[in-house]
């Protein structure tokens, strides 16, 4: 069973604005669900109406089976993590007092709610002693929606409802806390239903993106489905320009690289020179990768550094040992980075245990944007605006 | 200067006398004023269509002249203290219902709705958010009303409630400028002191963290 069923759900407006129309979703447990939509579109009234700030007109939802519409609002809402645009911190309340807000609706002991505003103050980065008697106005914009997190996290709720908790913080404090709240998500497991307008923050923190737009959902699926699959134009429009760049975001270093990088044993009798010539010739390349015998990764030997070299030199005095490593996760946005910034163009791929298991060459990537600009694919719409990459291929072959 | 000097020594057992009854009547009005006026701010903004018309009315009994109102009292009341604290709770009514009201009005809707989101019932949020926020304005709101009513309060005497107003109004009636100077200078002084005390409280009462930010 679903945590969140919503089911065939209307709000009619007078105006028209905001209103939706026939929603039928479900929420998952523990997956962080994200609405996009364009201001008006219903993706604020939909998520309010779970806690049920806004009432439907009609339809259903359900949280684990039950029908809120016959539950006290007010315990509903005491079960429900809440975080809002405007950060809504209470002024006259300390950071202790604000995280502890529900715990105190919920009549905890004071040593209770002070534990938990100290376990919450730590959880979002922030020293607990340093703040906890603090108040709002003392602190930044995004140390305020820090607390504004724990506070929605404080009493322990199973959902958390987030209504574009970030969009009111400068871009740098916005990546900042995304990049945490991504983390903190992965370590706390709630069932999240997030409102955005930002396409990048949807891609970047969703486990399934909805998109909505004049109160319909036009298509919920995981962020690299909806890049590579868009259900309609108005999808592939909303995407619009950001399109290859978000691909490039959650396509992964593994979808694109090579598993059989060439490589060579440093450790028992003396691997030679000529051994290594050999090899490049063999494989057609320029560079290989020097390992232990647990394929760990030392360094890199290239063509130009056994150019010339005498047969009785040891391998590892030409080992370079200054390559930049990516691992099988890296995006394809920061591994072009990665690329751009290195003295070498293949780059060994290393798994957490430092293990080589693949090659990203530069010119693998190139094929990715030959790939993109092309057009391979996509519905005319948008085809010629970058349309599909590796996540095209990456889906195919699954 | 000297005239008065001599007027508040020779008559100062009469002028502690007015001076306390004064200061009773303003005491009554202002404490009947407060609690009715602070929970018909409250009221009209939960009732937002009563607000125009009731703070219409309390504006328009505000233009009423003082000594007019008074002279309505009578046939409705008689004379004495009850029709005086009668008027000068009327007088003082406006301020406070008027800055009760805007005192919760203006606190960041982004404040009540993250309350009602997290559970808050209508009452808790009024207790724990809009009240505490809306107190600099309510207490300013008293201080006019005081001021106010400090100063209706010399002309009860005219409807035999005594008080400040009567050496006043006799200094007027026998040309006596000492009498007069002594009951005004008395009366501009409570009402100075009244407004030092409750901007005190003003301070004691205002929640720490929003004078942080003022």
């Amino acid at each position: 069973m679903a945590m969140i069923e919503i089911q065939n759900v209307t709000k009619v407006y007078a105006g028209g604005v905001g209103a939706v129309n026939g929603v039928t979703l479900d929420v998952e447990e523990g997956e962080t669900l994200v609405l996009i939509g364009t201001s008006g579109s219903g993706k604020t009234t939909l998520m309010k109406m779970i806690n049920r700030l806004i009432e439907p007109t009609s339809g259903d939802i359900r949280i684990r089976g039950k029908n809120i519409s016959r539950m006290n609002p007010i315990a509903l809402r005491r079960d429900i993590g809440y975080v809002i645009q405007k950060i809504g911190l209470f002024p006259h309340m300390t950071i202790e007092d604000n995280i502890a807000v529900v715990p105190r609706l919920k009549g905890w002991s004071p040593e209770r709610r002070r534990q938990s505003a100290e376990e919450l103050l730590s959880m979002v980065g922030m020293e607990p002693h340093q703040y906890l008697r603090r108040y709002p106005a003392e602190l930044s914009g995004g140390q305020q929606q820090r607390v504004g997190v724990a506070r929605a996290l404080a009493g322990d709720p199973p959902i958390i409802l987030m209504d574009e908790p970030f969009g009111a913080l400068d871009p740098i404090t916005r990546e900042q806390l995304q990049e945490e709240f991504r983390q903190l998500k992965e370590r706390i497991r709630k069932t999240i239903v997030f409102v955005t307008h930002d396409i990048f923050e949807a891609v970047n923190l969703a486990d399934r993106i909805g998109i909505i737009d004049e109160g319909r959902i036009l298509q919920v699926d995981r962020p690299e489905r909806i890049l590579a699959h868009p259900a309609d134009e108005f999808v592939a429009r909303f995407l619009g320009k950001h399109r290859f760049q978000l691909e490039m975001s959650t396509a992964q270093v593994k979808d694109v690289m090579n598993e059989d990088a060439v490589t060579v044993r440093i450790s028992g009798h003396r691997q030679s020179v000529a051994r290594v010539v050999e090899l490049m010739r063999q494989h057609r390349v320029t560079s290989l990768f020097a390992v232990d015998e647990q394929r760990k990764l030392i360094g890199i030997v290239t063509s130009e550094a056994v150019r010339g070299i005498r047969e009785e030199i040891g391998l590892e005095e030409i080992v370079a040992l200054d390559v930049a490593t990516v691992s099988p996760e890296t995006d394809l946005l920061s591994a072009v980075h990665v690329v751009a910034n290195s003295k070498y163009t293949a780059l060994p791929v290393l798994d957490e245990s430092g293990r080589v298991v693949g090659v990203l060459t530069a010119s693998s990537l190139i094929g990715v944007f030959a790939d993109g600009l092309t057009g391979n694919g996509g519905t005319p719409a948008h085809r010629g605006v970058l349309p599909d990459t590796a996540v095209r291929k990456e889906s195919e072959k699954a | 200067m000297i005239e008065v000097a001599q007027y508040l020594v020779s008559r100062r057992v009469d002028m502690l006398y007015w001076t306390l009854q004064h200061l009773q009547l303003v005491g009554i009005a202002m404490g009947i004023a407060i609690a009715v006026g602070v929970v018909l701010g409250i009221i009209l903004t939960r009732v937002q269509l009563l607000a125009a018309p009731l703070l219409g009315a309390a504006s328009v009994i505000q233009t009423i002249p003082s000594i007019a109102l008074l002279g309505i009292m009578i046939p409705l009341l008689g004379i004495g203290r009850t029709p005086a604290i009668v008027a000068l709770t009327l007088y003082a009514l406006l301020p406070i219902i008027r800055n009760t009201y805007t005192g919760i009005q203006q606190v960041d809707p982004a404040i009540v709705e993250a309350g009602r989101g997290m559970g808050m019932s209508g009452r808790q949020i009024l207790v724990m958010v809009e009240l505490p926020l809306a107190v600099p304005v309510i207490i300013a709101g008293i201080r006019t009303s005081t001021v106010i009513c400090v100063g209706i309060a010399t002309l009860v005497t005219l409807i035999g409630a005594g008080a400040l107003g009567t050496p006043i109004i006799t200094g007027i009636q026998t040309y006596n400028d000492a009498e007069i100077w002594a009951g005004a200078a008395v009366a501009a002084g409570l009402a100075l002191l009244l407004d030092f005390l409750l901007g005190r409280c003003e301070g004691a009462l205002t929640p720490k963290g929003i004078k942080a930010t003022s």
